[in-house]
């Protein structure tokens, strides 16, 4: 369950972002609308305890991200938080099943290889093991970006932007798999995008 | 590429400065070693740092002869405990022929590997080094050459005859041919026949021990100042030798050091410039679990690990120096010395070492600790 109340942030005086307050149910999903300079991004990052509000809280599962001590909101976020950006991101010095397994180091999860390969072969990625990032395309990419944000069986799943550069076709493609992992995961799927088509995708929708 | 850079600098520096060390401590060590039991080296006028380094350690060309009468006349002073009578001038092979009596090997603790110790005319023993290189055995019989240095100069009619051979003492006697006085009498009285009869005997150097150190103020002005002699204290020649060398010795380090530093200014850069292509990644590694605290101990580990590379690449730098030194002392002064010692001073060059590589790892790292992951993500 994720709860946003009386959420802000102020970049200086003169930005600053107030954000509605919502609340998500368990394997219900939700999409953000909202133009660019909107604060969509801010508000993602401080979803995912990237960012410290100035005031309220974002609750997951009753732990207010903005109270933990640093380091303890960082291993919060790398075993309860997926996170998929707008450009994938990945460390190019290391294979893609090396990135996976770092994601589970990182998130102090135990090494799996199984996990991995299970999550690659349902991405279609099996073959990509051993293949640095940018030896991918576009599109492998991105879904290695998704395979690497649910890796750690989060309860939630943020995305950024994740259609926006795609054709219709594709969008559908990538809705579909997000929508399959999370509930393989049983996680909230936020996304967060400027995107009309997904207006309709899921049960709940904000518009900023 | 940057990296690739600081790493030579650096190794370039450890090597100069471990290179130092183990040179100075070699030379320091085989100087004392040889030292050993000697009080005072009497030979013919001139330098005496000359006659210290020719009678010793047989490295450099004798002052000129003396009298054995003038110097044995020495031997009666009640506070000298013994003189070993030195003559040399000839060589085989490059290695010095000595004429000298058996107490030169006890100075040493020399012991026979085969073989007895030189008795009569013309009989020889050997230095290990010697037999080992010439590949020499009892009852092999050779000429010696005419001078220090191999030459082409031969005594023909004159043969030597090896009896024994001597257990490596790690001391100068590795590297000589041993024999009685008389030998290298014989040799010279044949060529120089206008001597007629008796002849005055000359021997090269006399080296004395004293049985109290309180001898060496009064004996060895005596022997300057009243004989025809010079006395040299081994101790003193050497002492002043070392403050010679100490000078460019310490110069180099300084040096070596300047490196090191320019090195560690150089890691400094390669860090920061590396960081900032890596901000990303580092960024990444947050959302991805990763805490402050560990990308900050992966920043400093990452100037360790550069450090300890550069550290090993100096090492190996100067033992191959080292080696190769070794060898080019040992075709010409036939001197050459063991491998590399690791010794306190070696950890205080590694511990000083990965000093520098931490901080110059702790900005960058710093940089890394208070990383905005939300500001680096967003201007991707």
């Amino acid at each position: 369950m994720l709860k946003c109340t009386s959420l802000s942030f102020a970049y200086s005086p003169e930005t600053q972002f107030r954000f509605p307050d919502f609340t998500i149910n368990n394997e219900e999903h939700l999409t953000i609308l909202g133009e660019s300079g909107i604060g969509k991004t801010t508000l993602l990052h401080l979803l995912g305890g990237l960012l410290i509000p100035k005031s309220g809280k974002v609750e997951l599962d009753g732990v207010n991200l903005s109270t933990l001590p640093s380091s303890r909101r960082d291993n919060f976020r790398g075993q309860n938080i997926g996170m998929i950006f707008q450009s994938s991101h990945f460390i190019q010095s290391l294979s893609i099943g090396e990135n996976m397994a770092m994601v589970q180091y990182l998130g102090k999860v135990k090494k799996d290889n199984h996990r991995i390969n299970d999550i690659l072969t349902r991405l279609g990625l099996e073959n990509k093991v051993k293949k640095r990032p940018n030896e991918l395309s576009q599109g492998q990419q991105q879904r290695a970006s998704i395979a690497m944000a649910v890796l750690n069986s989060p309860k939630v799943i943020l995305a950024d932007e994740p259609t926006s550069s795609l054709d219709d076709k594709n969008c559908n493609t990538v809705i579909e798999l997000l929508r399959e992992e999370a509930s393989l995961s049983k996680a909230n799927l936020v996304v967060i995008t400027h995107d009309q088509r997904l207006k309709n995708e899921f049960q709940k929708i904000i518009e900023l | 590429m940057s990296t690739v850079l600081s790493l030579l600098l650096l190794a370039l520096g450890v090597g100069i400065i471990s290179l130092l060390l183990q040179l100075n401590r070699y030379l320091e060590d085989e100087m004392t070693k040889n030292i050993r039991g000697i009080d005072l080296v009497i030979g013919a006028k001139g330098s005496p740092l000359q006659l210290i380094l020719s009678a010793v350690y047989h490295i450099d060309d004798p002052t000129g002869n003396i009298s054995q009468k003038e110097a044995n006349r020495i031997l009666k002073n009640r506070m000298v405990d013994f003189g070993i009578p030195l003559s040399y001038g000839d060589n085989y092979a490059g290695y010095r022929i000595v004429g000298t009596t058996h107490e030169y090997t006890e100075l040493y603790h020399a012991t026979l590997a085969e073989g007895t110790l030189w008795n009569k005319t013309f009989e020889v023993t050997l230095g290990s080094r010697v037999a080992e290189v010439l590949n020499l055995k009892i009852g092999d019989t050779f000429s010696g050459s005419h001078g220090l240095m191999n030459s082409i100069e031969v005594h023909e009619n004159d043969s030597y005859k090896v009896v024994g051979v001597l257990n490596p003492s790690n001391s100068v006697l590795d590297q000589l041919i041993l024999t009685p006085t008389e030998s290298v009498w014989e040799t010279h009285h044949d060529e120089e026949e206008h001597h007629e009869g008796d002849e005055e005997k000359e021997i090269t150097a006399m080296l004395i021990g004293f049985k109290n150190p309180a001898a060496l103020i009064q004996v060895p002005r005596m022997i300057n100042e009243k004989t025809n002699m010079q006395a040299a204290v081994p101790a003193y020649e050497m002492d002043r030798l070392y403050k010679l060398m100490g000078v460019s010795i310490t110069v180099l380090k300084y040096i070596a050091a300047v490196i090191i530093t320019v090195s560690g200014v150089s890691i400094f850069f390669s860090l920061i410039s590396t960081l900032k292509e890596r901000k990303y990644e580092l960024a990444i590694m947050r959302t991805y679990g990763a805490s402050r605290w560990q990308l900050l101990l992966m920043m400093l580990f990452e100037g360790l690990v550069l450090t300890i590379v550069g550290f090993l690449l100096g090492i190996l730098i100067s033992s191959v120096s080292l080696n190769f030194i070794s060898l080019l002392l040992d075709s010409s002064f036939h001197y050459s010395f063991s491998t590399m010692q690791w010794t306190a001073q070696e950890y205080v060059l590694m511990v000083s070492t990965l000093g520098i590589g931490l901080i110059a790892a702790l900005i960058p790292a710093l940089n890394a600790f208070n990383l905005n992951i939300s500001k680096t993500l967003s201007n991707a």
